[in-house]
């Protein structure tokens, strides 16, 4: 039993978010620019849930910090968004596993939401309402994100 | 720090930026030989077009200077750019960026100027080792000083957001601009050269009841489309001294090796 508490495949984890902050750069076409969902957020809330113990508020500001570089936006701001979300989802993560994945993607979306109230409050340029657009699509996208990076770490056997 | 960051961050832009520099890589090879030919033929024309502009450019270079020296005044150092090519990697929507695969290596730094062949595109804003991050002209948080070039009235162009022309600022119902008039950069602030073209007045508006009149000015730099953009190198003297002698080549030989990152887009005092 003393195996099964050995933390294991921190490279996945590192690997699947590098590949959504790869998703979160590629070049879409303008009419879809607006609808890009948060694939960085979403794996870090992903992790987060499952395995509070390896991904936890210091792991996300970090990440947050890249996104902020990577985006060009204001250093800290993401970072301190997304530490937030994620101290939330350590909060509550007995919680939203139990809860069916569309409940659970409805109670993300609030999540969600809240980086982008952070973000607007923190950019000095008024926003148009396509802005919360990714919030959006993000939690139609939850259920499949979750079950594929399920399927991931009982694959590599993260935990 | 966040030049230390964007160099870590490198790789992951690359990585976002290959699919669509793989596309066009493929475009580029399976082009037929006929579109290729046409291509060229049109290059040439316009490169003698522009070989017969430049001779009496360089004529008229040196007269301004012979006048300006005779007037006393400091004359134009010619000015020299590095090309560099955008990262086709999108970057947060609410503002108008885009990052150069130019970075501190070839001495890229903070607030240069960024054109390309038609007109200026705007500054660099965060240098990292490898890479640098452009703010364009029509960014909400940009501004740029021009001046009419056919009067040289002068003011502040502000950008107004993705695919929205620029705004002239604070300018007096009065004043003397019309619809077509070029505006260039005025040089004053220090950060953009003097004399570049910047965009041509689209319309003006006189909403009563305002102090100033309501001026948008439509840039002549392919902002959406240009993949190779020009780095503005301040004057000769001091840039010498940042460079290895192989990145840096006089214009005589810039006309034969033109592969070269840095050429001089004016001749050295006109010789």
């Amino acid at each position: 039993m003393a195996k099964v508490d050995q933390p294991q495949g921190g490279v996945i984890i590192v690997i699947s978010i590098l590949l959504a902050m790869v998703l979160m750069l590629m070049p879409l076409p303008d009419s879809l620019r607006a609808m890009r969902p948060e694939w960085v957020l979403l794996t870090l809330m992903y992790w987060a849930m499952a395995l509070p113990r390896r991904v936890g508020v210091g792991y996300a500001w970090f990440v947050g910090l890249f996104m902020d570089v990577l985006l060009g936006g204001i250093l800290g701001i993401l970072a301190f968004a997304y530490a937030l979300v994620v101290y939330l989802i350590l909060h509550f993560h007995l919680q939203l596993r139990q809860f069916p994945l569309w409940q659970q993607a409805l109670s993300l979306m609030s999540l969600i939401l809240l980086v982008h109230i952070v973000t607007v409050m923190m950019t000095p340029v008024m926003t148009e309402w396509h802005a919360w657009l990714p919030a959006v699509v993000s939690t139609l996208l939850w259920p499949l994100i979750y079950v594929f990076l399920r399927a991931v770490r009982r694959t590599f056997h993260v935990r | 720090m966040r030049s230390t960051l964007s160099t870590v961050i490198y790789p992951i832009q690359l990585i976002a930026s290959f699919p669509s520099d793989l596309g066009d890589w493929a475009s580029d090879y399976f082009q037929s030989r006929s579109d290729l030919k046409e291509h060229n033929k049109a290059l040439a024309a316009t490169n003698l077009l522009n070989g017969v502009r430049l001779q009496r450019l360089r004529a008229l270079e040196r007269e301004n200077m012979r006048l300006h020296e005779l007037l006393g005044s400091s004359f134009r150092l010619p000015e020299r750019v590095l090309v560099a090519e955008l990262l086709t990697i999108d970057s947060d929507p609410s503002s108008q960026q885009v990052v150069i695969n130019k970075g501190e290596r070839y001495g890229v730094f903070e607030g240069q100027a960024v054109l390309d062949s038609n007109g200026v595109m705007g500054q660099v804003m965060a240098v990292s080792r490898f890479s640098s991050r452009v703010i364009l002209l029509t960014d909400l948080s940009h501004g740029i000083p021009v001046q009419v070039n056919r009067n040289g009235l002068r003011s502040v162009a502000t950008g107004r957001g993705l695919g929205k022309p620029l705004q002239l600022e604070h300018l007096p119902h009065n004043s003397d601009v019309r619809v077509g008039d070029l505006l260039v950069t005025s040089g004053l602030g220090g950060r953009f050269p003097v004399g570049y073209p910047v965009g041509t007045v689209g319309s003006i508006k006189h909403p009563p009841g305002k102090t100033f009149s309501d001026i948008t000015i439509k840039p002549t730099a392919h902002l959406e489309t240009s993949r190779e953009v020009l780095l503005v190198l301040p004057a000769i003297d001091e840039v010498d001294t940042m460079f290895d002698d192989e990145e840096v080549i006089d214009s005589d030989e810039a006309a034969v090796e033109s592969d070269e990152p840095v050429v001089s887009i004016e001749g050295e005092g006109g010789e």
